[in-house]
């Protein structure tokens, strides 16, 4: 009987409007920080990650909510507020939005949270009310202030509503001091700037092991979160969300030391709870240089961990195929036009059995459109004991490439003004299957050719490591994957893809 | 099968050997329609030995008035190579000089392990409010041999 009651309430409920609305996934946590340790007195920044809610109906009326980043941006130690001199501030955007559940943001401690606006709302009631004023161009502007102590973890703040301005949150430790600015690793002088660029040696210190044992760039989040400098490029999912740790370069090395944009290196790290398997996958796939459209090979790393143990079970890098050039749409008479691309005309499949293809936007051409996906389909060498079911193994989709072909002979480049950060991933059922031919003395190493094609010996030019857990067959989901979280970018099974680029600081990508 | 395996090998390497490498090509400048970019020493004569520091002069050229800012951007591959300062924004003013040059440091650690080092400095054009302008960005791309 209580069943039947829960049904018809839960029917009423969508018929009134009143469906539940699934949240933004957009809760992973911190990324470490290569100095937390190694630095005495290192915090991080009071705030650790934000974003808002956009809800929505979607083309089949449906509401949607879906993770915003934009208009948001946090400047630690620069508020100007009469009263709260030296604060972190967290600048917030405009919109019509009355939901009790619009701002999130997360504290990495306890503390005091203001709301400085010229209106108010009724999510503030309980707050303490006071004045504050700020005083731009000789001219004093005045303000309510809302103050409440909030402890470590997440804050959800309301929206401003229609015609009553943004407010601004200020944030302060929670005996209302302002945060101090992080120390320095010795003999470093540089100081990064918060809200600026950071220095190159903060961008060193994000470094890994590489199979060779030397070290390499590794994977950074989009923002610095002790500095909160920026690094202008960002590389998609934290590889460490499922407990690996990315050797960005390694396979360019091998490769006699391809010069390959650091930028370019782009990671999509899923969880497969129900196989308790956890996927990395990196693709260099900038769109940010037209040069990729005449490269057929990009370096890719698979690497699979245990999710239960953090056991590492496969590690693969090579440069993988990804066939010919076509253009993106379809023409008017309903065809995919080849991109014959003046310097690389000749590019196809190397196996003709993975038919892999890149498909690019072309800008200046009467017959299709300059928008809609960069599509990437290829990316697996069946040499290294990967396989993949249907007609390609790994699909990712940049939707807002930053350049285009400008014609069909892509003699040069269209730049689209996009930061290429809203992107997503299909795997066709990837095999990964230990072979003892390949592996001779059994420890799951062997080595081949940077394109994992040929078997080479360790020591050998170019000999890369390759790795799979001797005994090893496992399969990666079939699905679609994409992510809401420009903070660690763990990709999961849904379907909306807002961009990713936080506080307008992607310069190159 | 492993003849037609090193026969496989020994195709795609020559096709990627004959394909550009994903960056621009070595170049003395990069230019556009709207500015130039080249330095001292150029790229194709820049070389660097292990625990030296250099100084790179980049110079950028207007070559239309639209052109308000210019913000290059330094991206470096390899561990052991540092450059400062990463980015830096040069802005033109109206009536202003069209070429402005800008300096680089550039230091080569001595525990550098990559033979080839290599890094980029970008130039990305802007309009007076801050949006792109122009047809690609201006690169250019240094890489030698230790």
């Amino acid at each position: 009987m209580s069943r039947f009651i829960l049904f018809v309430a839960a029917l009423l409920l969508v018929a009134c409007g009143g469906q539940s609305v699934a949240p933004p996934k957009v809760s992973d946590g911190n990324a470490t920080h290569p100095l937390e340790g190694k630095v005495a007195g290192l915090e991080r920044t009071l705030v650790a990650r934000y974003h808002h809610v956009n809800e929505f109906k979607d083309g089949e009326g449906h509401k949607q909510k879906e993770a915003n980043y934009r208009g948001i941006s946090y400047r630690p130690r620069q508020s100007e507020f009469r009263g709260y001199k030296g604060w972190d501030v967290l600048e917030t955007p405009w919109s019509d939005s009355y939901n009790a559940d619009w701002l999130h943001l997360t504290l990495n401690r306890d503390a005091t949270v203001v709301v400085v606006w010229e209106s108010g709302a009724s999510w503030l009631n309980g707050w303490q009310k006071g004045q504050t004023s700020l005083t731009e161009n000789n001219r004093i502007k005045e303000f309510t202030s809302y103050t409440k102590n909030f402890s470590k973890g997440e804050v959800v703040l309301g929206g401003p509503g229609k015609d009553k301005g943004r407010y601004t949150v200020l944030i302060a430790e929670k005996d209302g001091t302002a945060s101090h600015e992080p120390p320095l690793p010795d003999k470093i002088d540089e100081r990064p700037e918060a809200n600026a660029t950071c220095p190159s040696w903060l961008h060193n210190a994000y470094r890994a092991t590489g199979p060779d044992s030397q070290e390499y760039k590794s994977w950074h989040p989009q923002i610095d979160p002790v500095y909160w400098c920026y690094f202008g490029h960002e590389h998609g999912s934290d590889p460490s969300l499922v407990g690996y740790s990315a050797k960005l370069n390694y396979t360019a090395t091998q490769n006699s030391s391809q010069a390959e944009q650091h930028q370019g290196f782009k990671g999509f790290a899923i969880r497969d709870e129900e196989q308790g398997l956890g996927w990395y996958i990196n693709v260099h796939a900038t769109t940010s240089d037209i040069a990729r459209a005449c490269v057929q090979f990009h370096t890719v790393v698979v690497a699979v961990t245990d999710l239960g143990t953090g056991e590492l079970l496969a590690e693969l890098s090579y440069k993988g195929d990804f066939g010919g050039l076509v253009a993106n749409r379809k023409d008017k008479n309903g065809e995919i036009p080849f991109i014959n691309h003046h310097q690389c005309p000749e590019q196809k499949p190397a196996d003709a059995g993975t038919r892999p293809v890149k498909r690019i936007r072309v800008a200046n051409e009467s017959s299709i459109e300059n928008n809609d996906y960069e599509r990437w389909f290829g990316g697996i060498t069946k040499e290294l004991g990967m396989n993949f079911k249907g007609d390609f193994g790994i699909e990712i989709d940049i939707r807002n490439p930053g350049t285009s072909c400008n014609t069909f002979a892509c003699t040069g480049d269209h730049v689209n003004d996009s930061q290429g950060d809203r992107r997503t991933i299909r795997l066709k059922r990837i095999q990964i299957k230990h072979d003892p031919f390949k592996d001779a003395d059994g420890d799951g190493v062997f080595y081949t050719n940077p394109y994992g094609t040929a078997p080479a010996s360790e020591g050998d030019e170019g000999a890369t490591r390759q790795y799979i857990k001797p005994g090893l067959e496992i399969t990666s989901p079939d699905a679609f994957f994409a992510t809401q979280d420009a903070w660690r970018a763990r990709y999961t099974d849904e379907h909306r893809v807002p961009g990713l680029e936080l506080e307008s600081s992607l310069s190159f990508n | 099968m492993k003849r037609l395996l090193v026969l496989v090998t020994v195709v795609l390497l020559s096709a990627c050997g004959s394909a550009p490498s994903g960056g621009a090509g070595n170049s003395d400048t990069d230019s556009s329609s709207v500015a130039s970019l080249s330095s001292l020493p150029t790229p194709e004569a820049f070389s660097m030995a292990k625990g030296e520091t250099k100084t790179l002069s980049v110079t950028v050229t207007r070559k239309d008035v639209a052109l308000a800012r210019l913000e290059l951007s330094t991206q470096v591959g390899p561990l052991g190579v540092t450059i400062s300062p990463s980015s830096y924004m040069v802005t033109f003013e109206e009536g202003g000089p069209d070429t402005q040059t800008v300096e680089f440091s550039v230091s080569v650690e001595p525990s550098v392990s990559n033979p080839k080092p290599d890094f980029y400095i970008y130039g990305k054009a802007l309009d007076e409010r801050g949006r792109s302008i122009g047809s690609g960005t201006l690169r250019l791309k240094y890489q030698w041999s230790l």
